[in-house]
């Protein structure tokens, strides 16, 4: 069964069963955690960087990335998930072909800036963290338990990553 | 490109023509003593529109107002914008009614972005300070520019693999050139060319005609706002069509219109939002 994770929000799995899939993610970021030895997997998608951002409205809770993060992290901890020794794939970002840095400059880069800090702080090295950020094309992340794997969808595309 | 305009419009039976309904209910809307009975007899005629004009004026996203059961009650607690607004809507909602395959787009995610893209081009509309009496001209450029997909995928029967396929053949290729190639045609080329047709105000032709062109895109207001809303639109996440980030964007944008770091991230916000709630109505 796969789960829809809408932005600004995070879903855990454990077993070896279902799968989560981000919706599309634009310009917005979307991380997937998956620990194969403990079967733990955890995906999280926002699209706003900062606390600041953070939106309520009807009962919904839609979380920046310095507020999921940490969140979606400790959810993932506490079923039993290892960060250190997980796959991280960092997506998303996504950027135009060509010109039109304002979209990096003044959006997306915000977005990649929390991330990376917030993995730093937890003693992440980046080169652990795969990242498929900046295509010109819109892409969803999704991660089976099944599969034990993380996969990217781009151009109709399902890549295993 | 005359040939192949040429091509498409001999079936010109088959392809959609701007409803007379909305046609005479904004003209009656752009009087300045408007008569709502008027325009409520026209609105009435085509029971489509008043389905959909009534669903889309009870979102959240348009009015926090008791349910609207009548078209009457809807004109009195909605603004005249917002009745043009929802007016043009629910006309989007009968073009867009299928899946575009050959773009890999459902018809839901299309309407869904065209609103949303109308809803971006009015915040940066009131935002920039343009004219009201430009405002309608903005909605329709911006809720209906993509309307030439929906001619070139159902009339030309474009096929997502072809052009997935000259995308990696030519990878330096926007897709305006990628459309160029395999259609003869760009699908914001083809929409002006319809709008023109429907003896629509110039400006809006070019808009619609210059939504994805960098160059066109900063000549006018109207079309500036109506690409920077389509921009905003696809950064949100709603659509996974083979185009959305496949273009060139000007430098110059924000400058044209005057917009800076923070408006242009408050109106991401401001859009996401109402999309969260419009996503509802669907």
């Amino acid at each position: 069964m796969a789960f829809l994770v809408r932005k600004g929000d995070f879903k855990i799995l454990k077993g070896r069963k279902g799968e989560l899939v981000s919706e599309f993610l634009g310009g917005g970021i979307g991380i997937a955690l998956l620990d194969k030895e403990n079967s733990v997997a955890g995906l999280g998608s926002y699209l706003f960087p900062f606390k600041e951002d953070d939106i309520e409205f009807d009962e919904l809770f839609i979380r920046s990335g310095e507020t999921l993060l940490p969140e979606f992290v400790s959810a993932f901890e506490k079923e039993g998930g290892d960060l250190q020794k997980s796959k991280i794939v960092l997506a998303g970002a996504s950027l135009y072909k060509k010109g039109g840095h304002f979209v990096k400059n003044y959006f997306t880069s915000f977005n990649l800036e929390v991330a990376r800090k917030f993995f730093q702080e937890k003693g992440i090295e980046e080169d652990k963290i795969l990242f498929k950020i900046e295509f010109p094309h819109n892409l969803k992340l999704g991660i089976s338990l099944e599969r034990m794997e993380v996969f990217l969808q781009i151009l109709k595309d399902v890549k295993r990553l | 490109m005359e040939q192949v305009l040429e091509r498409i419009f001999q079936r010109v039976e088959l392809i959609p023509t701007f409803p007379k309904v909305a046609q005479q209910a904004l003209e009656i809307l752009r009087e300045d003593d408007i008569d709502f009975n008027q325009l409520e007899q026209v609105i009435k005629s085509d029971p489509g529109i008043v389905a959909n004009f009534l669903k889309i004026a009870n979102s959240p996203a348009f009015s926090r107002y008791q349910k609207i059961s009548r078209l009457k009650d809807a004109f009195l607690v909605l603004g005249v914008n917002q009745i043009r607004f929802i007016l043009l809507a629910s006309i989007s909602e009968k073009y867009f009614k299928t899946d575009l395959d050959g773009y890999g787009v459902t018809a839901k995610e299309i309407w869904l972005h065209s609103i949303i893209t109308g809803c971006i081009a009015e915040e940066i509309a009131l935002k920039v300070g343009l004219f009201p009496e430009d405002m309608e001209k903005v909605y329709i450029a911006a809720i209906l520019h993509d309307i030439g997909k929906i001619v070139l995928d159902l009339y030309l029967n474009v096929d997502f693999q072809e052009f997935k396929e000259v995308m990696e053949k030519h990878p330096d290729w926007s897709f305006l050139e990628v459309e160029l190639f395999i259609l003869g045609i760009d699908h914001g080329l083809l929409g002006g060319y319809l709008f023109q047709r429907w003896e629509f105000d110039p400006e809006i032709s070019f808009a619609v005609r210059a939504h994805h062109d960098p160059s066109l895109m900063v000549q006018h207001k109207v079309s500036a706002i109506t690409g920077m809303a389509n921009i905003i639109s696809n950064l949100i996440g709603l659509k996974g069509d083979i185009d959305s980030f496949y273009y060139e964007l000007p430098e110059n944008l924000l400058t044209f219109l005057r917009i800076d770091e923070k408006d242009f991230k408050d109106i991401i916000k401001k859009a996401f939002i109402r999309a969260q709630i419009l996503e509802k109505t669907y």
